[in-house]
């Protein structure tokens, strides 16, 4: 039995009343869409309480659910959650909440990826480098990268999350590679690691 | 073609999403530029880089515990339908439906031709007779408040002629009298 068939069985069974089979579909997806989310937030807690948006908007949105696929769909109500969390932090930076609190833009609520001058020595390892490097892309670049990488989502899915052309698509993975490669070498040379 | 478009075509290669005339050209492409080559090598590494090292940590218990208490919360709506009704074949019922149709179109055809006859037998029984049943109903109704207005007519006025005959009398009401008198043609 294939992983969409399987995911298919456990939805009807949810529909008809078997409240357990959603705890299997949490268990299937949980790692991918938790990373995903995780990897856009950069905080656990964010991280935590997008994860559970999702499925309770998931709950009440599976009875009428048409989709084809359940990963994709998942991703798609994560990604506006995702948006929406990054429009009211802007919003909240425009009418100045975050200067008098003594901020100066949600950036500064996501903790720094780079590694500090202590990390700096210690994080030999490339890959941490280069997840460091994914953290520091552009919002939209970063999303298509981790889709397309960690989730191997097709183009066409990625531009229907982003609702975008997928051409738009292509070029921010694009550049999102792009930029990590540029990262990686600056990085390769000042020192800090060998690749 | 640019070097942006085909370094495009070369990341929906990896997905399958190429159709096969552009794969030729950028497989040919490919064969010709060095940098097109490189640069496939670089995004393939990249990417693979990531996969290794990235490593996707999961959700708190607690997080897990709240989806888990508001699925088993959730009401679904049961697609289950009453025994009975699940029991009984669509067709059984379209073809009920249908018979209960017909009973009620027969009905009210029934009714119609029923109403129609009585209706035609009225109207044959009230062209036959001198006067409808209701026309002289009226009639006697009017006879009668007719008969009562000259009982009434008749009464004030001699109470007028009495009235003025011992001098108290209302002196237009008594003309009225004797108008209403001599047009019935009693001279006082």
């Amino acid at each position: 039995m294939n992983e969409r068939c399987a995911t298919e069985i456990c939805i009807r069974r949810y529909r008809s009343g078997d409240t357990g089979a959603l705890e299997l579909l949490v268990q299937r997806y949980k790692k991918p869409l938790y990373g995903f989310i995780y990897k856009m937030t950069n905080t656990r807690i964010e991280a935590d309480e997008i994860f559970q948006e999702v499925w309770l908007r998931a709950i009440r949105n599976l009875p009428t659910y048409r989709d084809r696929r359940f990963l994709s769909w998942l991703f798609r109500i994560a990604h506006n959650l995702i948006v929406d969390r990054y429009r009211k932090l802007s919003r909240e930076v425009a009418l100045g909440v975050s200067e008098e609190e003594g901020d100066t833009g949600w950036t500064d609520r996501v903790p720094d990826p780079r590694p500090g001058p202590a990390g700096a020595v210690s994080a030999r390892d490339l890959g941490v480098h280069i997840e460091q490097a994914v953290s520091r892309l552009p919002k939209e670049q970063r999303e298509v990268f981790l889709l397309r990488t960690s989730r191997d989502l097709s183009f066409k899915e990625i531009a229907r999350i982003q609702r975008v052309s997928i051409n738009t698509a292509l070029a921010r993975m694009q550049y999102a590679l792009d930029k990590l490669r540029k990262d990686l070498r600056e990085t390769a040379m000042t020192g800090e690691v060998t690749p | 073609m640019n070097t942006d478009q085909l370094k495009r075509d070369i990341l929906l290669s990896q997905t399958g999403e190429l159709s096969p005339r552009r794969q030729r050209r950028l497989e040919r492409a490919l064969t010709d530029s060095a940098e097109l080559r490189a640069w496939k090598q670089d995004a393939e590494q990249t990417s693979r880089m990531f996969r290794t090292a990235s490593s996707d940590p999961g959700p708190s218990s607690h997080t897990l515990e709240t989806i888990s208490q508001t699925a088993r919360g959730h009401v679904v709506m049961p697609k289950t339908q009453h025994p009975a009704v699940s029991a009984v074949p669509l067709w059984q019922w379209v073809a009920v439906a249908a018979l209960l149709m017909l009973c009620l179109a027969g009905g009210a055809l029934l009714w119609r031709g029923e109403s129609g006859a009585v209706s035609r037998t009225a109207s044959t029984t009230a062209s036959s007779s001198t006067a409808p049943q209701w026309e002289t109903g009226l009639d006697e109704e009017m006879r009668a408040w007719s008969d009562r207005l000259d009982a009434a007519r008749e009464a004030w006025t001699e109470d007028a002629l009495a009235d003025a005959s011992n001098g108290n009398g209302d002196t237009d009401a008594e003309d009225l009298a004797r108008e209403l008198l001599k047009l019935e043609g009693v001279n006082i």
